[in-house]
This record gives structure tokens, sequence and C-alpha cells, in this order.
């Protein structure tokens, strides 16, 4: 449907205002949530747990089948598992459970020599028990896990816990965020329970289960008022374990969870390699991590700072001499670079193996940071990008997006914006020829409210940190990157209290995620019949 | 789930013969066996369902020459040794209804001749964007044939991919009902020691996993029927598949028997890294001809890469290191450097299922080989990719499906539906009654000329 649904950081066809600038007063004297349909664990969130729970790194996830993905975000919300997938968690639990039982028996259980018991296994069913599900066992359930270890122990006093363990890691309990607080009259808006609550908070914060003190918190009623799970998620922010949830909503914002995977023409650029790759993506979340959790917070910095953390390797790609400062810090050409859209990461990502994209770049910049939609081309173009032409600069041979009217619709959209990468090569290196022809990076916010013009993607990445389109679309993205959802009718309310907040701290992240945490959406459930 | 009859209409149980075919003499490994099998009639037909993406350089696919005269084209090439067990199916089209882009629709059409929901499951709420469709609206024809025969071996069926991608109506083909995908697996190497893994345990090792396992899927039924009462209708539906896999699965651990000589799989390489495609492909050909070959599944299917745009795709193991595979198939078609490097990705496909019916056709089975009692139909979401045209679809059939098949052909149509090759091979696996298959069929029959 080409033309058709686009509404630039707005309200679509669906009737249904989620902007807080629009036009339908909203009544939020009653509390109001739209309904969080039950998920699993991402990925991501099943290997940090097991890490946390059996103290292991590594990637065992990559044995499950892949996350389903809404908008930006892994979320695992839409079909049920299959036989395979209960399969793989099988497996995966079986062989966890062997490793961990024979390398750090006496460590994980705290049972050793004659206190290798019945007494000890109970113990540590009700402590890694409560860890796994993220809250206490039953009595029932502690009594059916005792019989799995009763049934086992036979064989010794490993073998019980290790089929213990591998059940409590296959357990709906463990892969499932599983809110079953009942509502008052059976249906309609409700509290979640404090451990439900710490459940969500950790994985947004930290992207892992909660640690004991969370849990010693929720079971003390302490996440039950808001003031109570501020300090909590104030706390989490502070611990360096919130890295790993930072790091994850950028590479998911970003559009770089593919970035290790890309492929470049070796001829053109043999030193983008694995370690490259990496490094790059260690930059963009270590930057972000560094603004939001040590640095001033603020959406401007993010996309617009004149500095990084960053890598030998990737310093040098940029031609950057400065000395890292105390903070680990080294500035940049303020001329040449600015924040994370002007890092090789983006720059790499959305371009293709030979040359640059301005439809990809573009194209981020407007789903991702403007939260514009756009629809598919249509199917018989031919989207291939022009063949790279000596003759010819990049937006010299784009130009038949403007001119053809069929595809100047949409790339209207992209194109002006994309082409304000065009001092970027396809590895993120800046240049200010083409080949020696010279580059027009002049660009325009197409489709936002100012309309702006800008030159060079360090203005418009200036221009992007004080648009209101990307402030609005910011916080709509932390919303489905930590409830896991899309925001619905339901969630007006929260949205708007989101931006007020947002706007009140001068838009620093870091406040937004307390908002957010703090927020209806995130302490209340919609109960479906 | 939508019944099942829908989509057969009424049939007869004249398969009888068939199916015990299908159940008691699975448990045979040809490929040496350890256990002896008891009650052969026959051996069981397999199907194998093979994806490849983004369909074919139509003019170095199409066969040239008449019915059973033809010479193979330069993208078939590779499929020569097993010319006389061939048909080539030439100018079928699929009926392309339904929302979702082109490459989304197009691996949930292929084998189930359905279209997407139109239910806005990958949609923003608000509508605004994008992605405007759910999970397919029906099951695809080895499930449903599978719901028909009811088979008693170990699994019912064996979903394989290759670099399938993400969870999205694009990356997945095989459906038991609506919107209720099968994900593949897509690690050869967890696979075989899923699979093949109890070989070489001895009756005690194995009996004491099974009961260990049957407590652990005691313990999961227990927690997740718990949940019963306590979730919206939406969620319990999730719980309740959920549930269904884990008994499945218990089921399983009370009747398997089988016991084979497995693969010999290459050492284990990353499978995330694009690069090391050749090499899982490889492996993952050897453990699925094994799979059935041990008669653990009578049904199994091969995804190879998926339907949408999988960015980045490089063919660098065959020289191609500019242009990722998607957007070199936008090239228009007179671009020659496109072409000859879209064939040599092409003749790679060729290469690589003509590897797989070579492991079949290596396997000794009554009079012929287990290729000859197979039906291997490999097909893609596409015919063309710069026009996304669902017309002149490469599919190709291997196998004589126990005889009942004649092969050696190449059969040329002009744009028939392909709702009547998936009847063909419904009626050929057993499900004689099937006239219509698929949301999108209109007429009724088996494709005429291959049957």
């Amino acid at each position: 449907m080409p033309g058709g649904g686009l509404t630039p950081g707005g309200a679509g066809t669906g009737g249904v205002s989620t902007t807080p600038q629009g036009d339908k007063a909203l009544d939020c004297t009653k509390t109001q949530v739209s309904a969080a349909p039950l998920r699993r664990l991402t990925r991501e969130q099943y290997d940090n747990s097991i890490r946390d729970l059996l103290g292991v790194e590594g990637h065992p996830s990559l044995a499950l089948a892949a996350d389903e993905k809404l908008a930006a975000f892994f979320s695992n919300s839409i079909s049920p598992v299959s036989r395979l997938s209960v399969e793989q968690y099988r497996d995966s639990a079986e062989d966890l459970a062997a490793a961990a039982v024979k390398n750090k028996l006496d460590a994980l259980t705290g049972c050793t020599g004659a206190n290798q018991n019945a007494a000890c296994a109970d113990a540590f069913i009700q402590g890694f028990g409560r860890r796994a599900f993220r809250r206490p066992l039953s009595t029932a359930e502690a009594a059916r896990y005792r019989e799995l270890f009763d049934a086992n122990q036979l064989r010794g006093f490993g073998e019980g816990i290790r089929v213990v363990l591998q059940t409590l890691l296959q357990s709906p309990n463990f892969i499932y965020y599983l809110e079953l607080t009942p509502a008052p009259g059976g249906v309609g808006v409700t509290p979640l329970g404090g451990y439900e609550v710490a459940s969500r908070l950790s994985y947004a914060l930290w992207n892992t289960l909660p640690d004991d003190e969370l849990l010693d918190a929720a079971g003390a009623g302490m996440l039950d008022a808001k003031e109570g799970l501020r300090a909590q998620a104030e706390r989490l922010l502070a611990s360096d374990r919130a890295k790993d949830a930072l790091s994850s909503f950028h590479v998911q914002w970003l559009g770089l969870d593919g970035l290790l995977d890309t492929n470049k023409d070796a001829q053109l650029f043999p030193q983008y390699n694995d370690a490259l790759k990496s490094a790059l993506r260690d930059e963009a979340t270590g930057f972000a991590d560094f603004v939001i959790r040590r640095g001033d917070g603020r959406l401007e910095t993010l996309l617009s700072a004149p500095f990084t953390v960053a890598g030998p390797n990737v310093l040098s790609l940029y031609g950057a001499t400065a000395t890292p400062a105390a903070d680990g810090t080294v500035q940049l050409d303020p001329a040449q670079r600015a924040g994370l859209l002007t890092q090789g990461a983006f720059l790499s990502a959305h371009s293709h193996p030979n040359q640059t994209s301005p439809v990809h770049r573009g194209l981020a910049v407007r789903k991702n940071l403007l939260c514009t939609d756009l629809p598919d081309p249509p199917a018989n173009v031919n989207n291939n990008p022009p063949a790279p032409d000596p003759k010819a600069t990049t937006r010299q041979r784009f130009e038949q997006h403007r001119i053809d009217p069929t595809c100047a619709g949409c790339h209207e959209l992209l194109d002006p914006l994309g082409v304000g990468f065009e001092n970027y090569d396809a590895i993120g290196r800046y240049r200010s020829d083409e080949n020696g022809l010279p580059i027009d990076a002049s660009g325009q916010l197409t489709g936002t409210a100012s309309g702006a013009t800008f030159t060079g993607a360090v203005e418009l990445a200036k221009k992007l940190a004080t648009s209101p389109e990307v402030r609005t679309c910011v916080q709509k993205q932390w919303f489905r990157f930590s409830l896991g959802r899309f925001e619905g009718a339901d969630d007006a309310c929260t949205l708007q209290s989101l931006n007020a907040e947002f706007e009140a701290s001068d838009f620093d992240v870091k406040k937004l995620l307390l908002s957010l945490v703090t927020s209806d959406a995130f302490r209340y459930r919609k109960v479906e019949p | 789930m939508k019944p099942v009859q829908r989509w057969l209409g009424n049939r007869s149980l004249s398969r009888r013969a068939l199916l015990r075919g299908v159940g008691a003499s699975a448990a045979l490994a040809p490929f040496l066996p350890l256990l002896e099998a008891q009650g052969q009639e026959g051996q069981p037909l397999r199907l194998i369902l093979w994806f490849t993406p983004h369909g074919t350089v139509y003019d170095n696919w199409k066969p040239s020459g008449g019915q059973t005269d033809f010479t193979l084209s330069p993208v078939l090439k590779p499929l020569e040794p097993y010319r006389a067990k061939l048909n080539l199916l030439d100018g079928l089209k699929i009926q392309a209804d339904g929302v979702g882009a082109p490459h989304t629709k197009g691996p949930p059409l292929l084998w189930t001749a359905s279209p997407l929901n139109n239910d806005m499951t990958f949609t923003r709420t608000d509508g605004s964007g994008g992605m405007y469709y759910g999970w397919n609206s029906a099951p695809s024809l080895d499930q449903v044939i599978i719901n028909e025969l009811k088979p008693t071996t170990p699994y019912k069926s064996l979903e394989f991919g290759v670099r399938s991608g993400g969870s999205h109506p694009g990356s997945r083909m095989i459906y038991t009902g609506a919107e209720t995908p099968l994900a593949p697996e897509t690690n050869p190497w967890a696979a075989f020691k899923r699979l093949i893994g109890d070989i070489g345990k001895t009756t005690d090792e194995l009996e004491r996993l099974r009961a260990e396992r049957r407590s652990v899927l005691d313990v999961l039924d227990g927690e997740l029927s718990a949940l019963q009462g306590k979730l919206g209708s939406a969620d319990q539906k999730k719980v309740d598949a959920h549930l269904a896999a884990v008994r499945e699965i218990e089921l399983r651990l009370q009747n398997s028997n089988v016991a084979c000589q497995g693969p010999v799989l290459g050492t284990e390489v990353d499978v995330n890294k694009s690069s090391n495609t050749p090499v899982v492909m490889d492996a993952m050909v050897s453990l699925m001809a094994s799979s059935l070959s041990c008669g653990l599944t009578s049904f199994a299917s091969m995804q190879y890469r998926v339907g949408e745009n999988d960015g980045g795709y490089l063919y660098d193991w065959l020289g191609i290191t500019d242009l990722e595979h998607h957007l070199m198939t936008h090239e228009a078609d007179t671009n020659m450097n496109a072409k000859a490097e879209l064939t040599k990705i092409y003749t790679w496909y060729a290469e690589m299922f003509g590897k797989f019916l070579g492991k079949l056709d290596a396997i000794p089975e009554g009079a012929g080989t287990m290729l000859d009692n197979s039906l291997v139909v490999w097909g893609s979401e596409l015919g063309k990719g710069n026009s996304h045209s669902f017309e002149k679809m490469p599919f190709v059939v291997a196998g004589g499906a126990a005889g009942k098949l004649k092969t050696g052909r190449y059969l040329q149509y002009n744009g028939v539906e392909h709702n009547r090759l998936l009847v063909s091979m419904a009626q050929l696996m057993g499900v004689s009654e099937m006239e219509k298959f698929g949301s999108t069929d209109t007429k009724t029959g088996a494709l005429s000329g291959f049957l």
C-alpha cells in the first residue's frame, strides 16, 4: 500500500491517539492499562538468568528457537512454544544441570560432607527455587520438588539435586513472566503482586532476574508503593548490572542486532573483521551506558555528544588522536562526530557490503528514532542500489527516487535524512569526498513538524537530539522494550505522564526509566476474561 | 485450530494397509539396523518438503527437450545423477492471496496454500505501521497428512533448517494449525544429540534416562495444569499448547524404541555465522537422511534461510562478496553480471538438494533405495525476485513414492495453481480422498499428467 499509513510520529489509522499532544482530553482519574500478553524470557534474558543462577557465562540460549520481534524489540509474546522448543528447553536444562552438579555442587547448594542430606536439599529447593521463579515456592511446590529429589537421590545427593535443578530450569515459572495476582472482581485493572513487579523491574533494568535484595523488598511489601519501587529502581540503575539492559535496548533500538553477522566487501574494507565489529558494537553500548548512568543522562547528549568511549581500533577508524580522559572518554572532532548516529556501529549496520545506503540509514532514523512506520516498497520495483560508479556520488546515483513519483512518496521520508550521513563510508569512516567528487550532505527533516534543513550528520544529529518527535518516540521505544509489548489505547495516561516527567527532567533518559518503572502501565495489569 | 476436515472433505479409510506400513515398519532402520522390525508390510513412505529462498533464474532453471528426453538446465545440472528419479514441474503458480509482503507470505503459502491471518498480530496497536498481518491461517500439507495418517513414529514430523531466521511468518513454513508454526531446528549437532544421542547407551541407561525424563515431565505437567483458570483466554491457549507438547513428549518416551547407527557429522561449527553455511548444510543433510532412515519420523522438512530479506547475506564460498543475495534478485533481467551470480547461488541450491537425494539414494530399501520410497518436493516462496512473481515456480519432485509416481519426467504446465501439486502429494502419501487443499483452492483434483 504505497502512499498509505504515513503519519509521522503520530497516531495512525487505528483511531487511537497515543500521543500526549493528542486532541482528545484524557480522563486519567481511573487507572487504565492495556493488556500485557503472557510472554517468555528472551534469549538474552535466559542467558543472563542462567548466568546469575549457576554462575556460568555463555550463550546457552543459542540452542533455543529465535525470539519473536515486535517492531524493534525482541519479545516472545505471540505464538506458543512448539514441541521442538519444549525439547530445546529440556536439552539445555539437562546440560546445564549436569555441568553445574559436576563442577560446583558444593558452592551451588552449600551442602558438603554429612550435610548432603534431605534438609539441605530442602533449603536448596527453597533458595534456588525462589530465585528461579522470582518468588517463594508454595509448600506444595516445594514438596513436589522434594519428591523429585527423593526419587533420584538413591544414586547420590548430586543426582537428586541435578534432577531438581533441570526441572526448575524447564519450569513455566522460570521461562514465563507469570503474572497471576487476581483482580478483585475477577477481571479488570489490578495492581501486580510485589514479586511480579520485582520480576518486571529486574528484567527491564538489568535484563536478568532479581537479586535477593529485590526479592526481599518485594516480600516485605516495599514495592507496593511508588516510593519503595523507585528506591529499588535507583539501586538497580546504580549497579553495573544495568549495563546489560541498557546495551540490549540500544542494540535493538539502533538496529544493531545483526551487526556482528554483517559482511563487507573484503577488497574494499579488509579491516572490517570480527574484532572491529565487536568493538563497534561495544562502543555504541559502552557510550550509551556511560551517558545514561555516569554522564548527564540526557537524550541530547546521547545523540550529539562530541566524545565517545571506544577501543583503539575504533578510535583509529575515526582518526581520533586525543588522549582518553580519566573517566575513559575520548574527545572526537566535533565537526565529524556527534553521538550514537555518527558511530561506526550504526553507520555500518545500515550500509551495503560495498557502499553506503542513504535509504537504510534514513529508514533507521525514520522508523526507530521518529517512530514512523512505512509500508513495504511496491513488490515489483528494483530496490537494488545502483552499482557504484566512479563518476558519480552515491547521492547522485539515488536521484531516481526523487524523480520517479512512484518512489518519491516514501523516499521523500527516507533519502533526505539518509543523505545527511554521506560523509561516512560503509564502515563509518569519515570522508570529505567520494572518488574525488565533493559530497553534498545537505538534507531535510521531512515529515516532522519543523521540517528543518541541515547540512551533514552532525547538524542532523543535533536537530534530532532536540526534536519533539524523537523525544516522544524514545519514550515509546523504552515502553516497548521494558514491557515487551506495544503501547495500547489504555496506556495513554501512562504515556502522558511519562511525557510530562521527561520534559520536566530536561529529557534525562535515566529519569525517564524511573518514571516508566513507576508508571501505571508497569505496576498494574489488566485481567482479561 | 480449524478442523482438518475442512481441508480434506470426506474420505474413506482405504489406506489402512499403508498406515500399518508407515507405523509398524517405521522402527526399521535400513541404515545398519540394531533392532529388528516386526510385522513389516512394506517400506514406510516418506514426505520431505525442501525450501530455498527467492525463486530462481528461470531461463537457467528451465530444462529443455521433451517429457522424457529432456536435458537438465545449468541450475539443475547437479541433479544429473538422479535424473531418472525426478519430476521437473515447470510453469506452476502460487495463488498469493492475502496480506503481507511477497517474501513474508510466500513461505507459509508454499505448503499451506492459505494466506496469512489479516489480524494485525504483527502490527503496532495504533495501526500506524508497516507490518499488517498475523501468523498463517491454516496448517501445512504435511501436518494435515500426519493428522490423517496418525503415524506412530517417535516424532510425527521433524523440522530442520539452516539459517532459518527469526520467529516471523516469513521465516516459518510449517504449521500444525492456524497461528501455530513449528520452528525448525537449526543446529545439526544439537539435533543429533537429541534425536540419535541414545546410541551407545545400554538398556539400563536408556531406561533410567526415560524414567528421569518422565518424572520431570510429570512436574511440568502439574505446573502447567495448575495455571488453568488463572489466565485470560488468549494466554490460556498458549499454556494449553505448551501442555500438549509436554504430553506428546511424555507419550513418545513410552513407545520409543528406535536405535540405529547415526550419521557421522563433521566437527561442530558456529551455525550462526553465514560463512559456515556449507559445513552446516552438509551436517544437516546427513542428519536428516539418518533421521528418516532410522525411522524417527516419516515426515521431514528443510528450510534453508527465510523468505524475508535476511540482509547482509553473502555467498562468500561462491566468491560473491559485493551484494546480498536478496538485493541481487532485485536487479533488472538485463543485468548479466547479477544473473550469472544468481545462477551460481541457485546451482549451489541444487547441489545441496542433490546431496540430500544422494544420501537417500545410497540407502538400499526393498528392491530399490530409500529415495524410491520417498516423495521429496523442493519449492521456493517466489518464482522470481525482481517482480516478486508467484508464477513459474521452480518445483522439483524427487523419488517415486514407493512406485506410485512415474519419474524421469519434465512436465510443463501453463500457470496451473500449485494447489493441484499439493493435492497430488497428499494422494500419493495415502490421503486418497483429498481433492482440494488450502483456502486459496478454487478447483479440484490432482495435478493432471503428474499422477
